[in-house]
């Protein structure tokens, strides 16, 4: 079955250029809606299973509005679009319910990369807590033993690294907050310490030995927002 | 007297009324405090007192109240002080001596307290002046870089936003109008070459946003503690993204601290430095990124191994629309130094030993309010 993917954006152009490009890879069926308000209005009728959702619509409720607005009744997946790359914008559209967000101008293999992390992640989610072990490039995670392999080789990691590690290769793809981390692992009243996710984020690194220059690379910064691990699995 | 020189309340009327009543105002509580210690201090006391007075006055209120202030102490000294009490006269000749004398010398008092007053006020004036003619002449700097930056800001959209513009619109022409006699091949190269321009296109205008920001003091940072070796690291996958080769050799020691710094503002600097230095880099080497604690600042080294730049060179390279010898207008450098002078940080370029640039980047380190960054639960 095709996936019913909305696209939202007021500029027709974009619209267009959406529908060709994720038409194009056969597996979509592309809806549009020029309007906040028309919007919902389809998500209500047509009941989509992912949304592209730029943050300005012109008159009537922008993106962060439209996306609070859902969020009330739908569960639906939402990959927020704006030309702001700032911090403030990205958390904001987190903060509102989007699951996802890229920034314009973007290329499209980039946003269907997206949309297949968001898509596996939510067909995997049910079962999460009964996954044995991960694996992405050369690091293997036994969830079962709470052990770590790079390379083929034991890592040691202490606790708090390995809760942390945990908690992002569990969500793969998706934009952990800082917030969200340190109330995890470390507990809600660390709440302003991001500092600490980063000390222990620079440790991990090392240890599972990655290599930015070789695109070697498990954990990505969102500054200002939040870490994504990435999986190739 | 020069009455521009008085401060503004003394030259409106209501102004010098105010003086002239507090003068007045003040001889009077004098006169009423001394008179309850009439009985307990001589003549010579009293006069002392309604002297200070007047030079008082003389300061700070200026000469006209002062001879106000003396002649009110002279007939008050002359009615309370001089036996006998109540009178205008002097009994005794030798007090109405006094009394001259005290006169006399409370005038020249008043005017030499009065003179100082003047010059203490022509000084502020100066120095007031002085600070203007420092702000003009700042404003019209500011004003006559503006007007360089906008000549050359309109070279540049001329030539190189034009030509990245002209390069998409005559591909996609030819993509719609020679479709079907290019080959698939051909069809590939102009899409890819559309792409390319257009990310060249997206660089060039958010530079041109960033340099106008930087210009106008409206880049707002957001720092947080941030990790240098973060941004080594953001910036070596960026560049195997691009490359798909191993350009970058990172080192950092593992003491490295975090420097309080707006993480996306240096990204840029760093990468703008980065793609500078890959730019001169020899094939077979690497551009190397070095970190490094220095007492109170933390040293990024971007270290190019190419041909070392003159000092001529040097000298103009971070300026805005710096074109270079192979022609390209420098956005990239101008840039990096406002972020990181916005750091309150330094830039600075030096000769790579054996050959080469090394851009070091210095961030202050500051005192951190109340945050360890130590492992608070390691083991």
């Amino acid at each position: 079955m095709k996936l019913k993917i909305l696209v939202v954006d007021d500029e027709p152009q974009i619209r267009k250029q959406l529908k060709i490009g994720l038409g194009g890879y056969g597996g979509y069926d592309v809806l549009t809606a020029e309007s906040g308000q028309q919007a919902i209005i389809t998500v209500a009728q047509s009941s989509p299973d992912l949304i592209i959702l730029d943050i300005s619509l012109g008159a009537g409720p922008d993106g962060l509005e439209v996306c609070q607005r859902l969020r009330e009744w739908s569960k639906v997946p939402i990959i927020m679009l704006s030309v702001h790359n700032e911090e403030k914008t990205k958390v904001a559209a987190l903060m509102a319910g989007a699951d996802d967000y890229l920034t314009k101008p973007f290329g499209i293999e980039e946003l269907h990369a997206r949309i297949i992390a968001i898509m596996r992640r939510i067909a995997v989610e049910p079962a999460t807590n009964t996954r044995a072990e991960i694996r992405t490039g050369a690091l293997f995670i036994d969830l079962v033993n709470r052990r770590v392999f790079a390379d083929d080789e034991e890592i040691h990691l202490t606790p708090k690294e390995y809760d942390l590690l945990r908690l992002l290769a569990t969500h793969p793809g998706k934009v952990m907050t800082h917030r969200a981390i340190l109330s995890e692992v470390w507990g809600p009243e660390y709440g302003e310490m991001d500092h600490y996710v980063r000390v222990f984020i620079n440790t991990l690194r090392k240890k599972l030995r990655e290599n930015p220059a070789r695109n070697v690379r498990y954990i990505l910064n969102e500054p200002g927002v939040g870490y994504r691990f990435i999986s190739d699995a | 007297m020069n009455t521009q020189l008085h401060p503004q309340h003394l030259t409106t009327r209501r102004g010098r009324l105010r003086a002239h009543a507090l003068a007045l105002l003040c001889a009077v509580v004098l006169t009423f405090v001394l008179l309850l210690l009439r009985d307990t201090l001589t003549l010579a006391n009293i006069t002392m007192f309604f002297l200070l007075l007047v030079v008082l006055v003389a300061i700070t209120q200026g000469i006209v109240p002062a001879l106000v202030t003396t002649f009110v102490s002279f007939f008050s000294i002359n009615f309370f002080f001089v036996p006998p009490y109540y009178t205008l006269w002097a009994s005794d000749s030798r007090e109405l001596l006094d009394l001259i004398v005290f006169l006399i010398v409370a005038m020249i008092a008043g005017r030499l307290g009065a003179y100082s007053r003047q010059q203490a006020e022509i000084a502020r004036q100066q120095v007031r002046e002085g600070e203007m003619l420092l702000e003009m002449e700042r404003k019209s700097r500011k004003f006559e870089e503006a007007d360089r930056l906008k000549t050359a800001l309109l070279h540049a959209v001329s030539h190189d936003l034009r030509t990245p513009i002209t390069i998409i619109k005559s591909s996609a022409s030819n993509l719609r109008q020679l479709r079907s006699r290019l080959t698939p091949q051909q069809q590939v190269e102009l899409a890819e070459t559309i792409e390319t321009e257009a990310d060249q296109l997206d660089r060039l205008v958010g530079n041109l946003l960033d340099m106008s920001r930087l210009k106008a003091g409206a880049l707002r940072l957001s720092v947080g503690l941030n990790s240098l070796e973060e941004v080594a690291g953001d910036v070596a996958a960026r560049v195997w993204q691009l490359t798909k080769q191993e350009r970058l050799k990172i080192d950092f020691p593992d003491t490295m601290p975090l420097v309080e710094f707006d993480y996306g503002l240096i990204l840029q600097a760093v990468t703008n430095l980065v793609d500078n230095a890959l730019r001169y880099e020899p094939a077979a080497q690497q551009v190397e990124l070095q970190g490094e604690q220095l007492k109170e600042w933390a040293l990024f080294r971007i270290i190019n191994h190419g041909e070392t730049i003159d000092e001529e060179t040097k000298a103009h390279m971070m300026e805005p629309f710096y074109r270079g010898k192979d022609g390209r207008i420098g956005l990239g450098l101008p840039i990096a130094k406002g972020i990181i002078e916005a750091h309150d940080g330094e830039l600075r370029v030096e000769d790579t030993l054996g050959g080469g640039a090394t851009f070091v980047i210095a961030l202050p380190i500051r005192e951190t309010k109340g945050y360890e960054t130590q492992d608070p639960g390691r083991g």
